[in-house]
């Protein structure tokens, strides 16, 4: 053995022993970091469920920083029970937005979507259902994919629901009837089915009849504005005719009154001039009469255009013939 | 120094060995363990369990969440002869784990199977219902629940037996009609449609006329009540005016005459009237001579 050979074993054994201290130190890192793992936090819009070795300790860990034994022992999910979540029903809507349930239906049949009423018609519904998880124990291990349970329990309910409705009721005062009905089966079917969720609002989005027949349903409604329409023109047409008949009647009145006045005005006042002209006659006797004679006499024939005088003989004979012409 | 290896090495070995002769059920499994396929127990409940270490057995974890699935759309007749075309949902789970893990092994297989078995249970319950028992205005006679009730009962007396399924609800997910009848519907809705808005319009037209009709008969009555009591009032005048005139006439019945006559033929006679006199007449006999004597 040389020096030599011992001062190279000398080298290795120092860097070894070096390197052995290194990695106590690394190992002792790496457990300390294993350990914090633990250290989880929940935030306020969620519960946290501690499960140790699969099986479930505390379902209900409160937003704040716990701890737990780091994996493989315990495990924590959280569940978001105090979001809001929204899901859109459109099963039974039109097929034409892209990637609907109404969509694969129609790709996978051929056949349109829609609702069968009671009535034997059909309609397209759109509802919102506002849900969220109240039981995070049942969420996470006793249903698989809860939205799409929902989706179909939701279905099922408006079917169930519009099955029994006539069509003009669906369309109208019916509205708040489905979402009332869809609310209570919806949540008594997620109950029976253990899925934690708890539905808080059911919108009916858009309710309404398929479009191939769209433009006849709204012209029933068009029909029910003509028919109010030609009532009204009909009773605006009386408020201007009775008025009217009644100012005419009012005007026949006024004038049979005024005739009434003035023909007994009128005999009062000629019985009058009569009466003083009979008592200056009576005073004068003939040349009275013949002066009114004469007057009125007078006055005709100044009046009448054309005027005839035949003189004749003794024997009381006309002697000419007269031919009297008019000219037009 | 060795000696930190030695601890090492055996933790690791203690710790390799214990991850294969451990297994962990979690709250939403059961576990089933075979050996060399051969089942030998089955965990239903969650926790940590012992093992044959490695591959002398081992852990098959089944689902025991409650799943959900659509059916494939069926066509089928109903008792009435009409046609239908109807999508179901199904929830099922997991009911007894050994059954299920040696008839169907997985939840794949499952749903294939379970949708066979809903939509064939569909094709004969259905034949015993018309399509008023589907859909019908009168509550009552909606059989929806009772058929649904059909099928899951009918579904599960087999599926419990024979995969250890229990299936848990089952419902109509989609109604449709076949394209013919939904065509035939479309028409019938158009055809009411269209009656109905024709009903609108004459209801209006009819209601118009009415009310014209009775605006005209009020407007002739008033016209004719106003010229009654002006022919009234107008025979009241002439009644005075008569009397007046009688009490006059009465008083020189002649001279009324005359005075009358001579009104009477100022108002008569006009520019356009042709006199035809004659000489003999009391106003020109003048034109004969001055005594006014015939000739």
């Amino acid at each position: 053995m040389s020096s030599r050979e011992n001062k190279i074993q000398g080298t290795i054994r120092e860097s070894f022993i070096h390197m052995v201290s290194l990695l106590r130190w690394i190992l002792l890192c790496l457990i300390i970091l294993y350990l914090l793992s633990g250290i989880y936090s929940v935030s306020s819009n969620e519960v946290g469920v501690l499960q140790r070795f699969g099986k479930v300790i505390d379902d209900k860990v409160q937003p704040g920083i716990h701890y737990a034994l780091p994996w493989p022992i315990d495990r924590i999910t959280k569940v978001p029970i105090r979001i809001v979540n929204r899901i859109l029903i459109d099963d039974f809507y039109s097929a034409s937005e892209p990637e609907s349930i109404a969509r694969v239906f129609s790709g996978m049949t051929g056949l349109d979507s829609y609702c069968v009423t009671g009535d034997n018609n059909l309609v397209n519904v759109k509802c919102v259902i506002q849900y969220n998880i109240t039981n995070p124990f049942d969420y996470l291990f006793r249903v698989k994919d809860a939205n799409v349970m929902l989706r179909s329990m939701a279905c099922n309910t408006i079917i169930h629901c519009l099955s029994k409705m006539p069509i003009d009721e669906s369309l109208t005062r019916g509205k708040q009837e489905i979402a009332d009905y869809t609310k209570v089966a919806l949540q008594k079917r997620l109950d029976d089915s253990q899925s934690g969720l708890s539905v808080s609002f059911v919108e009916l989005r858009d309710i309404k009849p398929p479009d191939r027949v769209q433009e006849f349903f709204s012209d029933v409604v068009k029909a029910k504005i003509d028919r109010e329409k030609m009532i009204n023109e009909a009773e605006s047409y009386r408020n201007e005719k009775i008025p009217a008949a009644k100012a005419d009647a009012s005007r026949i009145l006024q004038k049979a009154g005024a005739y009434k006045k003035e023909v007994v005005l009128r005999a009062e006042g000629e019985v009058d001039r009569f009466k003083r002209i009979l008592t200056r006659v009576r005073e004068k006797g003939d040349s009275a009469r013949n002066m009114i004679y004469i007057e009125t006499m007078k006055d005709i024939m100044k009046k009448v255009g054309r005027k005839h005088i035949m003189f004749r003989d003794k024997k009381g004979e006309v002697p000419a013939r007269l031919r009297l012409y008019c000219p037009p | 120094m060795r000696y930190i290896f030695i601890i090492f090495g055996v933790l690791v070995v203690i710790l390799g060995f214990v991850f294969m002769s451990t297994f962990t059920v979690s709250e939403r499994d059961y576990v089933v363990l075979t050996q060399f396929g051969k089942p030998t127990r089955t965990v239903s409940t969650s926790g940590l369990y012992l093992k044959q270490p490695g591959f002398l057995e081992t852990a098959n974890r089944i689902d025991r969440r409650t799943h959900v699935f659509t059916t494939q759309p069926i066509q089928l007749l109903l008792g009435d002869k009409n046609p239908i075309v109807l999508t179901c949902y199904v929830c099922w789970r997991v009911r007894d784990p050994l059954l299920f893990f040696q008839s169907l092994l997985n939840a794949e297989i499952a749903t294939q199977k379970l949708g066979d078995m809903v939509n064939s249970q569909l094709g004969s319950v259905l034949g015993e219902f018309t399509l008023g028992n589907i859909i019908n205005t009168t509550p009552t006679e909606v059989k929806i629940s009772t058929i649904e009730d059909r099928i899951l009962k009918n579904t599960n007396v087999r599926t419990k037996e024979k995969y250890g399924i229990e299936v848990v609800q089952v419902g109509i997910r989609r109604i449709a009609y076949p394209t013919v009848v939904a065509d035939a519907v479309y028409n019938r809705m158009r055809s009411e449609r269209e009656k109905e808005a024709m009903k609108y319009r004459a209801e209006g037209r009819e209601e118009a006329a009415k009310i014209e009709a009775k605006a005209d008969r009020e407007v002739s009555e008033i016209l004719a009540g106003a010229y009654k009591k002006a022919q009234i009032l107008k025979g009241e005048g002439d009644q005075q005016s008569l009397k007046i005139y009688s009490e006059a006439y009465s008083k020189d019945k002649e001279f009324f005459e005359f005075m009358k006559s001579m009104e009477v033929y100022k108002d008569i006679l006009s520019q356009k009237s042709t006199l035809v006199l004659s000489t003999d007449s009391d106003l020109f006999r003048y034109l004969n001579n001055a005594q006014g004597q015939r000739r």
